[in-house]
């Protein structure tokens, strides 16, 4: 029990410094009319965002346990001091509005951590699937995944990941993640699932 | 060639507005049109007539009724013999309501089979045309197909499609297979199996190759089956998306969307040189390829302007001319192989529609609203339309006229059966 605790204070430390190094640097990648990439809205990031990206070493979420520490934003990828010990993110993927594959301040705020941890590493790579829910056309929303994961793999990019550690397939609707109609169940679909190694 | 002008050419479009409490309101287009009703008598001089003649005489009146442009009366209403040496009384035929008559004899003795054909209107009282069919195949059910198609095409105007063949995809626990199947849902055959995941087949024009979209080991690619020796080989596994594969019509290209450049872009692939060129060139999606059947321009979806939408490109040109105007989700494109008309995926009020459209964006004509509608596939004649639509989580290929009407499905109840692709004659 007390290991564990030290866990989460060193965590907890890690997570101060990251976000205290500053503001998220981008929120780039997406497109809407005339498919000019645009500038998602950026807004404060909440300590919930950068705790939703970590676990305790035992796969478990310590999303409470931080929430509270952290005031602001973090900016994981230039924190040279934290690289060694940087955590894998635990979110499992970022999430989409209708018809779009612009990255909000969240999902960012996730992908920011993944760069920190994927530059950690030369070794680590990323596969990113794009998902889309079941409206519209399977064929439309086969390329409409694979923008979403392409944005991805731009905004990791853009925090400095090697292009090559980073791999994009787009499944479009056919392996939801919830299986259904509604609101609920197509915005879990909408996704970008993440998987580091 | 002679054409029955009754109401199958006169094709009205009414407008069915349905209000319902709070529903949403919606138009379907009908036609005028209805379907010409058949006298038809079949003689062989088969020595095993029997089993034969049945299967003959079933096989084309289903081809005939299944494109919704004939029915055929019941013998058992005939009010006189149909045999070629017998004479005909017109008026009596009037009275039961007889558009058309059609006497066929088919000499199997001969090698390969020959059949004599005369067709008649009873309404003109007379005699239109009489002609002999030689050639023909020895099995039945392609012998019947043959006749089908020629006497379709004597009344119609247009070839007849029922020599013709269709692919769809089948899903089962969680892998998929390529089905083959006659146009009438006989002689199905795995024709290739055990992918991840099966998208987009499309026939080439001369039907002995098969492109798809496989998934295998979590790599999408771009694969040519040849259907006689089931030998497949991939002509694109670039990074990403390797999407919607479409053969040109004289068979030497294959457009289809990729994303190795970092953004879906529609290229050409050369099947003769095995060289790729990008035929679009802007930011956004651009997708779902469909070639013009004279092979000069390629119709195809792009949300350069925010939201999915129809455009048409010279294959020469740079420049795309967007032509749906109307809602802001139109996708799935595919061109009749008349050239008139290009079938696409629309949205109606809150419902998705299969729904055709002419090449200049007008003329919009709604088949089928509902959810899940995916996928439109020409018959090889343009007559005819294939989709398919998800219900209760399980996909099921139907089949509509162009003109409207009531969808038939084609596949079983319980597969789950999507992508289909009619073979292009």
């Amino acid at each position: 029990m007390l290991q564990k605790y030290k866990l989460i204070i060193s965590i907890v430390s890690v997570i101060g410094l990251l976000a205290f190094s500053g503001c998220a640097k981008k929120d780039v990648v997406g497109s809407n009319n005339e498919g000019n990439h645009t500038t998602a809205a950026s807004g404060q990031h909440t300590g919930t965002h950068e705790v939703n990206g970590l676990n305790d070493g035992n796969g478990h979420a310590i999303a409470n346990t931080i929430d509270s520490t952290v005031d602001g934003s973090m900016d994981a990828t230039d924190n040279s001091a934290a690289a060694s010990i940087v955590i894998l993110p635990s979110a499992p993927a970022i999430y989409f509005a209708f018809d779009s594959y612009v990255i909000d301040g969240a999902s960012a705020t996730t992908l920011q951590a993944y760069a920190a941890w994927l530059k950690a590493d030369g070794n680590r790579t990323m596969n990113i699937e794009g998902h889309c829910d079941q409206r519209g056309s399977r064929e439309y929303n086969l390329a409409l995944g694979q923008q979403r994961a392409e944005a991805v793999k731009s905004f990791l990019m853009a925090e400095g990941v090697a292009s090559n550690s980073i791999s994009t397939i787009s499944y479009g609707e056919e392996k939801p993640a919830c299986v259904g109609t509604g609101e609920a169940c197509w915005a879990q679909n909408r996704r970008a699932a993440l998987s580091a190694h | 060639m002679i054409k029955k002008t009754l109401p199958f050419t006169l094709l009205l479009s009414l407008l069915i507005t349905i209000t319902a409490g709070n529903a949403v309101e919606f138009d379907i287009y009908q036609s005028g049109h209805k379907p010409l009703r058949m006298a038809w008598n079949l003689d062989t001089n088969s020595t095993q007539t029997g089993a034969q003649e049945k299967i003959i005489n079933h096989t084309f009146k289903d081809d005939l009724e299944s494109s919704e442009s004939f029915t055929l009366l019941d013998p058992m209403s005939f009010i006189g013999r149909l045999g070629q040496g017998n004479t005909i009384d017109y008026a009596d035929w009037r009275i039961i309501g007889t558009d058309i008559i059609v006497q066929c004899h088919i000499d199997q003795l001969a090698t390969p089979p020959i059949a004599n054909i005369i067709i008649h209107d009873p309404f003109q009282q007379k005699e239109l045309i009489r002609y002999t069919l030689t050639q023909l195949p020895i099995d039945p059910r392609r012998l019947a197909h043959a006749i089908a198609n020629s006497v379709y095409e004597k009344i119609i105007g247009i070839p007849g499609h029922f020599s013709s063949h269709i692919l769809f995809v089948q899903q089962q626990h969680n892998r998929a297979n390529l089905i083959f199947m006659d146009q009438d849902g006989h002689n199905q055959q795995i024709a290739a199996s055990n992918f991840e995941l099966i998208l987009s087949p499309d026939w080439s024009s001369d039907g002995r190759h098969v492109a798809i979209n496989s998934y295998i080991a979590g790599q999408s690619r771009l694969e040519q089956l040849d259907l006689s020796t089931g030998r497949m080989s991939k002509f694109a596994g670039y990074k990403g998306l390797n999407s919607t594969p479409e053969y040109s019509p004289d068979g030497r290209y294959i457009a289809a969307a990729l994303s190795h450049t970092g953004n879906v872009e529609i290229h050409i692939f050369d099947t003769q040189t095995n060289q790729w060129r990008q035929f679009t060139h802007q930011p956004g999606i651009d997708t779902s390829p469909t070639w013009s059947p004279d092979g000069k321009s390629i119709a195809f979806v792009s949300n350069r302007s925010g939201n999915p939408h129809i455009y048409i490109q010279e294959i020469n040109s740079n420049t795309a001319k967007r032509i749906t105007r109307a809602t802001n989700y139109n996708t799935s494109p595919a061109w009749s192989p008349r050239g008139d008309r290009i079938a696409i995926i629309t949205k109606k009020g809150w419902e998705y529609a299969l729904a055709t459209i002419k090449t200049d964006g007008s003329d919009i004509r709604y088949l089928v609203t509902g959810t899940g509608i995916e996928s439109p596939s020409w018959s090889p004649n343009g007559q005819m339309l294939l989709y398919s639509q998800e219900i209760n989580g399980l996909k099921r290929v139907y089949r509509i006229p162009n003109w409207g009407g009531n969808p038939h499905p084609i596949t079983a109840a319980h597969i789950d059966a999507s992508d289909p692709a009619w073979s292009k004659n």
